[in-house]
């Protein structure tokens, strides 16, 4: 009889390899083309005399994952040659072979499932930058889903032994053989003509392309190894360049901004004169900022297609050439991946399924934090039009996990805005000019335009109305704006000059529609708007994964909300927007959505602007962003002293605040971190404070199913009435009747 | 028999009651459009068809007849989602006023903490503007307080009720433990007489039962939806605490809609297709997971102002509605004899006697509004053990037989999932909870079958009767 024996519970990749390495032959890979032969079986005869031959299997589990967040795995049922026993020629039959094979098969099985678990891992844990204590996070979170591969094997494989007898029964042996190939992907077996005659040992085929093609991996690993060097560098500066040329924007951005309400001001007699010189005081400022960022944007330009060119010629470099085994030399570890594990010494390249990369420095955000629970989605520079899906992490997330009930990581929820017709396509901004009310345009281009289609800023020239208006309108104001091919991040200057037309509006808080505004500001532009959301899933402590997040509701809010109710006054001129649809999009598999704004809500959501160019808004608005699920935790600390948490609280990107009951007061923590590290939060925090932390929990509305809609799984069970289950002596011939 | 039975209380006290009406100008029904209408999104029933099934309907014995018509207001806190303030069926005189807090001059003037709490507060924002940007909110509120005034309109429950607006839950209707036990804490600090809680959470924590104990000993009655998921919420957080009204929903066939939670359940109150507020550009049914829904297809009415919605989320607001009509109406009530009152004046629907599904039965707001406040008439079987007595088995039932009044109570046994024939066994002790022993049924007793229903029948001294039932298997 057979008996299988599985490596126990290997900790770690690294012990795993161990294993193998101290072995006199290497362990055997699974492979679909590769069957086990009784040759392999290596470790003498079994310790038991009535066994007939042990086999060993486990799983190897390799990974790296980089300080920068990249990171490489694999895993690996195997073979080991030296522990696995055979009681001799005799018991050698070609039908208990199988079953054996089969019992790696099943290995192989729950490598491919661990393989899943060990993604999802990785995409969160192994982040940039990754400290020791998440490496030993990352490495207990792979030991525990590797032991527990490694149990549902075991209990997998008893069950294989117990219903085939130990390949005895040649019935349920041929059902299992169909079905682990059927689960691993291979043809149905051919039940073994005789299983009682011993096997004869095959030959060993020769494998004369085993050396050309290490030679072949050596060569890409050198190659990959020089790219990388040279790439490092260039990168370094791009970043640099980027940041000085960041700054330079914020720059520009605050002096526009200012000029903004400078212009303001010029009706304002008083202010008149003031205004004007800050105008042309922050005209000189973005005039001189620009003239620093257009040789730095060159510089930057000229490095970032070098990077292009060298990761051009890294990419095919990064898939390590699997070279096939080598029987003639046992010094050939003849796993792949492992190897690969192997060969990631420092400089060396590292092969892999992923990685999760730090910020690229041509991909960082600003972020406007607003009310708790709110974010603000607002212009990102040099990222803000249709089809630059800019994620962005978010530095403190405090607030939304203090209110929200998160799951997963934070997120960022960039939006960029732009004008489109009453069928949701886009227009530019040019031709929303001078449309009539409720008129879509004819030929605009599509949605999501390519970045050679968006459109120009507006001419230099006042714009004169081509429609009789009663007020001008902010973009009506004599601009310097420059033409350029594609949408600029900046904001160019607007010309000083005191015959300006004074606008109508400001970018003071609109009064909701709803509240007393009978008529529609008459800077409104014409046409709805449309808010394109792109949901993707940010790592807090470090960058981003850039997983898009489907199933995120987003709503758009009311910057400013009414004015509370008098039990005086006409209610009616509130009493409006009940025609409108909740201006809300919930995100599809691509992280994306959007929102459609008539245009007489416009001013209700601070959009009452006509956006300068293609994804500019004029002001901010603001997005709730709905977060499913959550980290938190709560603790009495009634008549206790609170120790000074700050230190700690800093450590764990957490938050604290009291809530008071009464007599009786709480501490809340907001942890913003990963779920899955909320219970461990918890009880640092509990010994921190001396007393129990418990997770705050979620609650959430009860609205149920619509009327028809109802499940019917619901009724499955009957418990209208409160039972249990007794035993009692009773007469043997109860219940006779 | 079982209506019969629930309006026995009626009749007992009747004289005194139409001695002191009688003297007593009270409230006539509204006349409001939905509240008289049927049919607005093509059904076969009447728009506000829920409150006509409690009770508050337009005939000469309407329960709204049975308040006076000088009620004194009373402060209700909806902790929810928020309130569009500015819908017309929704009087600024039917929400509630911080008589201590000056509006919008930035000063916390009556010193508890929240500046500009003036109809209530946002726990979000942290401000004094509670919008709602859900909708959900709205729909409840409307559902305790629409305004009469608005004819076009529906029929609020409680036209003394002026709502406190707490907003703990977010604008998607998300919240967590601590901020609910803030707005809790908060409503009871701040004189609510009545806390709904139209939330559902399924784990028990401390900082919400804590909240539960200081607002119930500050004498406020919390109404709570038993939830939605067709799970025992035996396990669950406050629901099922003898310190809150757990309400169930029923159906236009006055039986538990197939989605409502069981387990300790209060009373139970209709629920399904209920019409009441939306709050604009909302639509609190979308982005629900796993709710199948089309954008705007619970909005009623030309206009888009009504949505109409299920869950146990609308019919807890009946509850509110009326525990805080009937302490408009009595104000020296206690939480604890409102909630008494609600469900031992329930109507019993289902399996006869109090159950897991709808507990009590469906709020009776006649019968709730003429009873004394003192009265009250309790059923129920908690548990059952085996026990050794007198050198023989026998079955010990523990559970709560007890009426202010009470005139007796037995126990009884009958074969089978629904036994037609009773068999009793004795009188029952007086009891009031898991811990008091009803009784003891001798083992042999139990000859004859596999499955059995052990009955409790308490009688109040005014006739009317309470039963409850158990269903015990022998293995």
């Amino acid at each position: 009889m057979a008996i299988l024996l599985a490596l126990g519970s290997v900790s770690s990749a690294q012990d795993a390899g161990k294993a193998g390495a101290d072995a006199k032959d290497p362990p055997i890979d699974w492979s679909s083309d590769t069957k086990l032969d009784w040759k392999n079986f290596k470790g003498g005869k079994p310790k038991k005399d009535d066994l007939d031959a042990e086999t060993a299997v486990t799983l190897a589990v390799p990974y790296k994952c980089s300080a920068k967040g990249d990171y490489s795995y694999d895993v690996k049922a195997q073979f080991d040659p030296n522990s696995s026993t055979t009681k001799g020629a005799n018991a050698q039959t070609a039908a208990l072979l199988a079953h054996e094979q089969i019992h790696f098969d099943l290995m192989q099985k729950q490598a491919i499932a661990l393989k899943t678990k060990l993604e999802d891992i990785f995409k969160k844990m192994c982040k940039c930058p990754m400290s020791a204590a998440d490496q030993a996070a990352l490495k207990k979170a792979v030991d525990e889903a590797q032991a527990a591969a490694l149990e549902a094997y075991d209990a997998d494989s008893q069950k294989y032994d117990d219903e085939t007898d130990h390949g005895t029964k040649d019935g349920p042996q041929q059902k299992w053989a169909e079905d682990t190939a059927k689960a691993l992907g291979q043809p149905a077996p051919a039940p073994p003509a005789t299983s009682d005659q011993p096997q004869t040992p095959q030959s060993a085929k020769p494998d004369t392309k085993c050396d050309d093609c290490e030679k072949l991996e050596a060569e890409r690993k050198k190659k990959l190894a020089e790219l990388e060097k040279k790439v490092a560098p260039l990168r370094q500066q791009s970043k640099a360049l980027f940041g000085q040329i960041d700054a330079l924007e914020t720059q520009i951005s605050a002096a526009n901004a200012d000029i903004e309400a400078a212009q303001k001001d010029l009706a304002d007699p008083k202010k008149k004169a003031a205004a004007q010189s800050r105008i042309t005081s922050d005209n000189q400022k973005v005039k001189s900022a620009q003239a620093k960022e257009a040789p730095l944007k060159t510089k930057k330009e000229g490095i970032d297609k070098q990077i292009e060119e060298l990761e051009r010629q890294i990419a095919p470099l990064q898939e390590p050439i699997k070279c096939p085994k080598c029987q003639s030399n046992p010094g050939n570890s003849s796993m792949p991946l492992t190897d690969g594990f192997a060969s990631a010494a420092p400089g060396g390249p590292v092969t892999g399924s992923g990685d999760n990369k730090c910020l690229p420095p041509n991909r960082t955000a600003t972020y406007f934090p607003g009310t708790p629970g709110q974010q603000y989605a607002t212009l990102i520079p040099g990222y803000d039009k249709p089809g630059d899906n800019v994620s962005y992490s978010v530095p403190s997330f405090a607030t939304d996990s203090e209110v929200y009930c998160t799951f997963g990581e934070g997120r960022g929820v960039p939006g960029y805005i732009t004008a489109s017709n009453d069928n949701g396509d886009f227009i530019p901004p040019s031709v929303i000019d001078g449309q009539t009310p409720g008129t879509p345009p004819s030929g605009g281009p599509a949605m999501t335009p390519k970045p050679s289609e968006t459109p120009t800023p507006q001419a230099t020239e006042p714009k004169t109305a081509s429609t009789p208006q009663p007020s001008p309108t902010p973009q009506e104001t004599p601009r310097t704006d420059q033409p350029s091919p594609s949408p600029s991040p900046t904001k160019t200057p607007v010309a000083s000059n005191s015959d300006t037309p004074v606008p109508q509006t400001s970018d003071t808080p609109q009064q909701p529609t709803d509240t007393p505004t009978p008529q529609v500001p008459t800077d409104t532009p014409p046409v709805q708007v449309t808010i394109f959301i792109k949901a993707s899933e940010t790592v807090l402590t470090g960058g981003e994964t850039g997983e898009p997040i489907q199933g995120q509701v987003v709503k758009l809010v009311m910057r400013d909300k009414p004015e509370l109710p008098t039990t005086t006054g006409d209610r009616s001129l509130t009493d409006k927007g009940f025609d409108k649809p909740a201006p809300q999009c919930t995100t599809s598999a691509d992280g994306g959505c959007k929102i459609d704004v008539p245009a007489e809500d416009r001013p209700l959501y601070a959009l009452d602007k006509t956006p300068r160019a293609a994804g500019k808004p004029a002001t901010k608005f603001r997005l709730a962003v709905n977060i499913m699920k959550h980290t938190g935790g709560v603790a009495e600390t009634t008549g206790k002293p609170v120790p000074d948490l700050k230190d700690a609280l800093t450590a764990a990107n957490a938050t604290a605040e009291v809530v008071a009951i009464g007599t009786r007061s709480f501490l809340r923590l907001g942890f913003n971190t990963p779920y899955g590290s909320t219970e461990e939060l918890a009880k640092k925090f509990s010994e921190l404070l001396g007393v129990p932390v418990e997770i705050d929990i979620c609650l959430v509305k009860e609205p149920g199913p619509p009327l028809g809609s109802e499940p019917t799984s619901y009724a499955a069970i009957n418990q209208e009435l409160p039972n249990a289950t007794i035993k009692l002596n009773l007469p043997a011939k109860r219940g006779a009747r | 028999m079982k209506w019969i039975a629930t309006l026995l209380p009626l009749i007992a006290t009747g004289i005194c009651a139409s001695a002191a009406l009688a003297q007593q100008a009270m409230l006539t029904p509204p006349d409001n459009h939905y509240f008289t209408s049927q049919g607005s999104w093509g059904q076969k029933y009447p728009d506000q068809w829920a409150l006509q099934r409690i009770g508050f309907d337009s005939s000469p014995s309407s329960a709204w007849r049975l308040v006076k018509r000088n009620a004194q207001p009373v402060v209700v806190a909806v902790i929810d989602t928020g309130l569009d303030w500015n819908h017309r069926n929704i009087d600024p005189e039917n929400l509630w006023h911080n008589p201590k807090e000056v509006a919008s001059n930035g000063v916390d003037d009556d010193k508890n903490g929240y500046i500009d709490d003036v109809i209530g507060w946002d726990f979000f924002d942290r401000d004094g503007k509670p919008w709602d940007f859900d909708g959900h909110g709205t729909f409840v509120a409307g559902l305790i307080a629409g305004s009469w005034k608005d004819k076009d309109g529906i029929a609020g429950l409680n036209p003394f009720a002026r709502l406190m607006i707490l907003k703990a839950v977010n604008n998607f209707g998300h919240s967590r433990a601590s901020y609910v036990a803030q707005a809790i804490a908060y409503a009871a600090d701040n004189g609510a007489r009545v806390i709904n809680l139209s939330l559902g959470g399924k784990e028990p924590t401390k900082v919400l039962q804590t909240a539960v104990d200081y607002a119930h000993s500050k004498g406020v009655v919390i109404v709570v939806a038993a939830g939605n998921e067709g799970a025992d919420i035996s396990k669950f957080g406050i629901t099922g605490s003898d310190k809150v009204l757990t309400v169930a929903t029923t159906g236009f066939d006055d039986q538990r809609a197939i989605f409502s939670n069981f387990g300790k359940i209060s009373v139970a109150a209709p629920g399904m297709d209920i019409l009441s507020l939306r709050a604009r550009r909302t639509d609190t049914m979308l982005g629900i997971e796993g709710v199948k829904y089309s954008p705007g297809a619970a909005d009623v009415g030309a206009d888009k102002r009504y949505y109409r919605a299920s869950g146990t989320s609308f019919s807890a607001p009946m509850v509110s509605g009326l525990a805080s009509l009937m302490i408009a109406n009595d104000p020296s009530l206690t939480n604890r004899q409102v909630m008494n009152i609600i469900k031992s004046t329930a109507r019993d629907v289902g399996t006869p006697g109090v159950d897991q599904y709808t507990g009590y039965g469906i709020i009776d707001a006649r019968a709730a509004l003429s009873a004394p406040k003192d009265y009250y008439l309790f059923a129920g079987i908690e548990r059952v053990e085996v026990v050794q007595k007198g050198g023989a088995q026998a079955v010990r039932v523990h559970g709560t037989a007890d009426a202010n009044a009470l005139k007796s109570a037995r126990i009884d046994i009958g074969k089978g999932e629904a036994p037609t024939e009773w068999t009793t066994i004795g009188p029952a002790g007086k009891g009031s909870g898991p811990d008091d022993v009803l009784g003891d049924i001798p083992a042999p007793k139990f000859s004859g079958a596999k499955v059995w229903q052990i009955r409790v029948v308490v009688t109040h001294a005014n006739g009317s009767t309470r039963e409850a039932h158990f269903r015990l298997a022998l293995g």
